[in-house]
């Protein structure tokens, strides 16, 4: 094929897009409301995902140690925290840090706890957080089994809500995705069906003046790929502008704990790339392979 | 030119529509094709443009055995014919010079060659002034012009005109297979398929008659009725 040919297809298939302009605006509208669907359902997911995250960076162990262990000991017990591997921040809490923050608790009727002052009923402890909540006990019994410790207390029950709730919204979640992926594909194709049979006609002239079926399917690629092209683009623009817009409204229309929430919320511009890369692959993917799956079945004259 | 033998075409729901033909057309001959509706031509046309492979027999066209015919190769093989249909099969949404460009662009030609050759043809089918018409704003028998234009850039040595004539108004049907008549002159084989007995009538050409699926009769209007 001479280079001005190949020119010329790739104009054509830029041009058929504006000849059938109806078409290309209903495929265009389908693929922008598919891609859009599968967006916020993936944004859905990661924020619950990101919500979760952060409820379980907000776990506390306490480690209570024996009474009189020595000092060479409590740096032996630090020494074997840090090793593990699912903790992070070991703080360690002196017998007297701990009596001192326990009274401050107190407000008003700290004075009444005064004579404990010299008599401290309080053990040393160690503070820690872990990492992965759904190993908890396997860390907790690793722990308890130290030569020192006492008791441990841990928020086991929480720990198994969020294991379970993780588990959920990432199953939940992804099953959603695929079942909208699924429906997608079946919209889309019927979409660049009906596309291609409006224009079997056109195809089977181009047949009979002898033109090869490269020659056929190369303007349905390239019309393939620019709508699936400016679908992406413009699914992607219009999902960041919503979801910039719901951030924004739900920072400024939300008091107490929720406030919170929406600060752990995903920014939108930490997965802008990734999420643009598959909105685009997704689109010119399906935009081409589409096309050239259906008019080959016009091919046959 | 094109050459049947002993050619059947049976197709999957039982119809017979071509039984053992053989007939044989020259190279610069002008043949009408008549026929009621369904005793075979329709399928005489598709066969010759591999549209279609017969059951039994060989079929030579340009020297060529179209029945043996790989899938891409036929491109290239009807690259050397011109056809015209009943309906004109024009691209809807492409001007005239456009729908005639087309042929010469689906086969490779340069676009100094098709600036050169399209307005050239247009003024052989008299639609010189046309050429950035649509072909919904020009009249049917304007529109055939069109596609007999289509089918002559090529310069095929071979144009198939499949009832070029019977969508559009009898006075210009005259002019139509006329302008057939000029082409004819300059060398190319004509094959056109009609059922307008009166428009056959007016030249002295020869006329193979088919019904039922078989040559009933050959000849020129002269003899024509004296075979039968």
């Amino acid at each position: 094929m001479r280079g001005s040919s190949f020119g010329y297809l790739l104009r054509e298939g830029a041009r058929n897009i504006y000849a059938n302009r109806l078409m290309s605006l209903a495929s265009i509208g389908v693929l922008i409301a598919c891609l859009l669907l599968v967006g916020s359902s993936i944004l859905f997911t990661l924020n619950v995902n990101s919500l979760v995250g952060y409820v379980e960076s907000q776990n506390e162990v306490v480690i209570f140690l024996a009474d009189g262990a020595e000092s060479d000991l409590i740096d032996d017990i630090d020494r074997q925290l840090q090793a593990i591997e699912n903790i992070d921040d070991v703080v360690f809490i002196s017998k007297e840090q701990g009596l001192e923050e326990w009274i401050d608790s107190m407000d008003n009727a700290s004075g009444l706890f005064d004579g404990l002052y010299s008599d401290n009923i309080l053990p040393n402890s160690f503070r820690v957080k872990i990492k992965d909540l759904s190993q908890i006990d396997q860390t907790i019994a690793q722990i308890d089994s130290m030569n020192g410790v006492d008791s441990v207390s841990a928020p086991i029950e929480v720990a198994q809500t969020v294991t379970s709730l993780k588990q959920a919204v990432n199953t939940g979640g992804s099953a959603m995705v695929l079942l909208l992926v699924i429906v997608a594909a079946v919209i889309i194709a019927n979409t660049i069906k009906i596309t291609v049979f409006n224009r079997r006609k056109e195809i089977s002239i181009m047949k009979f003046v002898g033109a090869t079926d490269t020659f056929i399917r190369l303007p349905f690629i390239v019309e393939g790929f620019l709508l699936g092209l400016i679908s992406a683009m413009v699914a992607f623009g219009l999902l960041w502008g919503g979801y910039t817009a719901l951030l924004s409204w739900l920072t400024d229309n939300t008091a107490g704990w929720f406030t919170m929430a929406v600060e752990h919320m995903v920014v939108f511009k930490d997965i802008a790339l990734p999420l643009f890369g598959s909105f685009a692959a997704a689109g010119i993917g399906i935009g081409t392979l589409g096309s050239m799956l259906f008019v080959r079945k016009y091919l046959k004259v | 030119m094109i050459k049947f033998t002993h050619v059947s075409k049976k197709y999957d729901n039982g119809t017979m529509a071509l039984n053992d033909v053989s007939l044989h057309i020259d190279k610069g001959e002008f043949v009408f094709i008549v026929g009621s509706s369904g005793a075979g031509k329709s399928t005489l046309m598709r066969l010759i443009l591999r549209e279609d492979v017969p059951t039994s027999g060989k079929i030579e066209v340009n020297g060529c055995n179209v029945g043996a015919l790989k899938r891409r190769e036929i491109p290239y093989f009807r690259r050397s014919l011109g056809v015209v249909f009943q309906d004109f099969r024009l691209i809807p949404n492409m001007s005239v010079y456009d729908n005639v460009a087309f042929a010469l662009r689906v086969t490779n030609v340069s676009n100094k060659d098709i600036r050169r050759r399209v307005p050239y043809i247009l003024s052989l089918v008299g639609l010189q002034g046309k050429a950035r018409s649509m072909p919904d704003q020009i009249s049917g028998g304007e529109q055939q012009r069109v596609a007999l234009a289509r089918a002559l850039v090529n310069n095929p040595s071979l144009i198939i005109a499949d009832e070029p004539t019977g969508n559009i108004d009898p006075e210009l049907s005259y002019e139509i297979v006329d302008l057939l008549n000029e082409i004819n002159k300059c060398g190319t084989t004509i094959v056109m398929v009609t059922h307008e007995h009166d428009l056959v009538s007016q030249f002295d050409h020869r006329i193979v008659q088919i019904e039922h699926g078989q040559v009933v009769a050959d000849g020129r209007i002269g003899g024509h009725h004296a075979r039968k």
